[in-house]
């Protein structure tokens, strides 16, 4: 496996199965590139970061709707 | 407000025994997913548990299962009934696990951890190999997606140890 300007590339099978996999998975792994490019604090530090946005947008999204879009009320069936 | 340091350094300062596990040791090798719990197996040894309510004990720490979420029990008598605490605190979330599956209870887990510096919080860590496969013996959809990724990164690291 060698680093190349913009990624890596690797020769090994094994190792392209794994990306795939990951790929099929949807993760993103440009971001995982750039993370691997940090070190482990810069990691957890941008991590935390992710996470207020994450934790901000979530608020939004219930100060918005009323609820939580991820578990919404259940409604009564209508009556015929 | 995400802290994750903040907990970790908590734990330390009440010489909490435990090991970083789950989703946030994943990020520490590189893994993108966000989490929101900070997970950690750690010994239910009613000392241990004590010098967890000593570290939790004034971040308001509810019970996070619990649909009213209601106030942990600050005695480590009662804490000792449990095999796992899902904790909301001011801090933010932490799960105690008293075993990680696929990998054991604490003194394994503690076996296969290694050390991490986090701006000079030293802290354990499950070893990359046994928290992949911690997530695949769990075996949810994320975290199937999570063991993916960090085989990602194995492999990665793998080849280039071996550069």
């Amino acid at each position: 496996m060698v680093m190349k300007a913009g990624g890596w590339e690797s020769s090994d099978a094994s190792y392209e199965q794994a990306r795939q996999a990951a790929l099929d998975f949807g993760i993103d792994l440009s971001i995982t590139d750039y993370l691997l490019t940090l070190t482990p604090e810069q990691r957890l530090e941008r991590h935390d970061q992710a996470l207020e946005l994450v934790t901000a947008l979530r608020q939004a999204g219930m100060d918005y709707y009323g609820f939580d879009p991820r578990n919404p009320p259940q409604t009564e069936p209508a009556r015929s | 407000m995400a802290s994750t340091l903040e907990i970790l350094r908590r734990l330390n300062q009440h010489e909490v025994e435990y090991v970083l596990v789950g989703g946030m040791a994943g990020v520490l090798y590189g893994s993108s997913l966000v989490t929101e719990d900070v997970d950690v197996c750690a010994s239910f040894e009613p000392k241990n548990l004590a010098r967890i309510v000593s570290a939790l004990g004034d971040l308001n720490p509810r019970h996070r299962m619990n649909p009213n979420h209601p106030p942990m029990d600050l005695n480590a008598v009662e804490l000792a009934g449990f095999k796992n605490l899902y904790l909301i605190t001011d801090l933010g979330q932490i799960d105690l696990l008293s075993e990680i599956s696929g990998v054991g209870s604490y003194p394994e887990v503690s076996r296969y951890s290694i050390a991490a510096n986090l701006k000079g919080l030293v802290c354990k860590v499950l070893d990359l190999d046994r928290l992949i496969r911690a997530r695949r013996a769990v075996g949810r959809p994320k975290d199937l997606q999570a063991a993916a990724e960090l085989e990602v990164i194995r492999r990665r690291l793998k080849g280039q140890a071996t550069k």
